[in-house]
């Protein structure tokens, strides 16, 4: 499903320059739920970037079913990126649309339409009663939750969750992982999530850490 | 579904608002601006056309001049000597004294004419109300016995105010507009260059003048003291088919200049080019403010939502799907602009004319300029913006605090 091959990147210029990832090598199959957990600052929200197609690496290969896909054309990229569902740390809502309406905008993007599957996961993660509220009128945990119906709702191949839980309650917390579990084991989705909770991580098939830019064996 | 243009203009009300208002004036200066230039002079020229002559006769070496002067200018003679000379191709040659008078705060040029030829200028209206000056040219026949048969300079300085309005001499006839616009009625008194006149009709509007007095009046008072001269004479002819034989005939005759009433337009048009040319360039200039708004306006929008449209980018958004978002939002607020700068264009220009005797025409392919231009400058000044939206890197606006 998902190869990464010596991924090297790194952000600013000259001596001011920052190495985030040195040298990074991470193999995902298909229907695989991988967490990553690490110290702050180690890469994983870098990886999880370079993996979402978001940004290149400057050195190194990531392959997606089989096509490298690391520094494809533009268009080509954006094309590849409608196929996966990706939730940030900061879940990036767009203010000027209601809950649902974030979610269509991002069908609309990947050219779908909206279907039973978007419902049913805002009943699923207890957020049915916000669909018509906007973002400036929600709880972080509410936002949170949008989120993840937004990255769900087009049933992506690949899902990249970046501390999904993080802002949840344990109720809550409990509902999002047990959504991934069951997507995960019915459907086969590939599910790759970055937490810091031992207890988010026990429900995924495998468990990687990172530090200082790399995979710890 | 969501359609993010409109969303995002609906959840910035002020701010879309404001800019919408922007482009709504620039359009608005545009039709406005244009509409009364080219609306009062339409008018001008629609009320020339409206008189029932073909012919325009005027004294040779004022060339393109005529459509702004006035006063004294070719000899009465010559009215009779066109009617002499041209039996059964001229039906009646008329005099017609020219001078500025103002009335109601505005300057109009007023038309002195012999009652019995009054019909002439007025188009074929009748009188809504009280009666023609002057009716049976008692005052015309007292002037000219005084002046031409008597011919004494002592006879000329002794005619006073007095005599004048106890002669009928001070009496004017004034269009509805301006009796509506200048509070006047038949019977009411004004004083207009230094006399005092009496209202004593109104006739609709559309006319050749919107004031008419008596030419003799006119003569006397405005032409030196001569009453010999004219400032144009309107040539009505019997067969409208011999316009271009009986003007050449009339040219020949006359040695004056001659041209057919409805080429009034044109050196009416060609007399006011370069204020069209100074209207025009104004347009230009609002338009060019107005789009310079727009394009500031979506420039911050663009730097406002990095976030957002980084956003739509990890979706998968093409720059043609990014790019869209940013013309659409552009060419709605330019839809709003313009609706709001028609409409209140029509209200400006109603307004213009409760308030003044200008005309403003709003015509339809200058309404169709104007949307065009505002499309036009959407598209453009939505360029940057939408290529620095095109440019945001994902990663540093999805990250930042």
């Amino acid at each position: 499903m998902l190869q990464a091959y010596d991924l090297h990147k790194s952000y600013g210029r000259g001596s001011s320059a920052v190495q985030v990832l040195t040298g990074l090598d991470l193999r995902v199959e298909e229907g695989e739920f991988v967490a990553i957990m690490g110290p702050s600052g180690c890469g994983k929200s870098t990886l999880l970037h370079l993996l979402g197609l978001m940004t290149a690496p400057d050195k190194g290969e990531i392959h997606l079913e089989n096509s490298r896909v690391d520094h494809c054309p533009r268009t080509r990229t954006a094309v590849r990126r409608r196929r996966i569902g990706i939730i940030l740390q900061r879940f990036n809502l767009l203010p000027e649309l209601s809950a649902m309406d974030n979610v269509e905008i991002s069908l609309q993007v990947r050219g779908l339409r909206k279907t039973g599957l978007v419902d049913e996961l805002f009943e699923k993660l207890g957020v049915a009663h916000l669909k018509g509220r906007k973002p400036s009128r929600m709880s972080i945990g509410e936002q949170q939750r949008i989120a993840v119906v937004r990255a769900m709702a087009h049933q992506p191949r690949l899902l990249l969750a970046d501390e999904p839980t993080g802002s949840l309650d344990s109720k809550n917390t409990q509902n999002l992982l047990e959504m991934f579990a069951r997507l995960n084991r019915e459907q086969r989705q590939t599910i790759i999530m970055i937490t810091h909770s031992a207890d988010a991580a026990a429900i995924a098939g495998r468990t990687v850490r990172m530090k200082d830019g790399r995979l710890l064996d | 579904m969501a359609y993010l243009p409109l969303a995002n203009i609906l959840h910035h009300k002020l701010r879309s608002l404001l800019n919408a208002l922007g482009i709504g004036i620039g359009i608005c200066m545009l039709l406005t601006l244009s509409g009364l230039s080219r609306g009062s002079l339409g008018e001008i020229a629609d009320r020339w056309d409206a008189v029932n002559a073909q012919l325009l006769v005027y004294p040779a070496g004022w060339g393109e001049s005529t459509p702004t002067l006035s006063g004294v200018g070719l000899s009465d003679r010559f009215a009779q000597r066109i009617e002499q000379q041209n039996p059964g191709k001229v039906a009646r040659a008329v005099p017609v004294f020219l001078w500025p008078m103002k009335v109601g705060g505005q300057d109009h040029l007023a038309a002195g004419v012999d009652p019995g030829q009054w019909d002439m200028l007025a188009g074929g209206k009748k009188l809504s109300g009280g009666r023609l000056f002057d009716p049976d040219m008692s005052f015309a026949h007292w002037l000219e016995k005084q002046l031409l048969e008597e011919a004494s300079g002592d006879d000329l300085a002794s005619i006073t105010d007095a005599d004048l309005a106890s002669r009928g001499a001070l009496e004017l006839v004034i269009d509805s507009r301006l009796a509506k616009k200048a509070s006047l009625k038949v019977g009411d008194d004004v004083h207009i260059s230094n006399h005092n006149w009496k209202i004593v009709g109104v006739v609709p509007e559309g006319g050749l003048a919107r004031v008419y007095l008596p030419r003799r009046t006119a003569q006397f008072l405005f032409g030196s003291g001569s009453i010999t001269k004219s400032t144009v004479i309107f040539v009505d002819l019997v067969d409208d088919e011999g316009v271009e034989q009986a003007s050449r005939d009339i040219r020949n005759d006359t040695r004056q200049e001659v041209v057919q009433v409805s080429q009034y337009r044109n050196m009416l048009q060609q007399k006011w080019g370069v204020m069209y040319t100074y209207v025009d360039a104004v347009n230009v200039v609002a338009l060019i403010i107005a789009f310079l708004f727009i394009a500031v306006m979506l420039y911050t929008m663009v730097l406002q939502r990095t976030r957002e449209i980084a956003l739509l980018k990890s979706f998968g958004a093409s720059s043609a799907f990014v790019i869209r978002q940013v013309l659409a939002e552009s060419l709605l607020m330019t839809f709003a602009g313009c609706a709001i700068g028609i409409g209140v264009s029509y209200a400006a220009g109603w307004a213009i004319e409760q308030v003044t005797l200008y005309t403003v025409t709003i015509g339809p392919h200058w309404i169709a300029i104007a949307i065009a231009a505002a499309f036009a400058g959407a598209v453009i000044s939505a360029c940057y913006p939408a290529w620095r939206a095109m440019k945001i890197d994902m990663v540093e606006a999805l990250t930042m605090e």
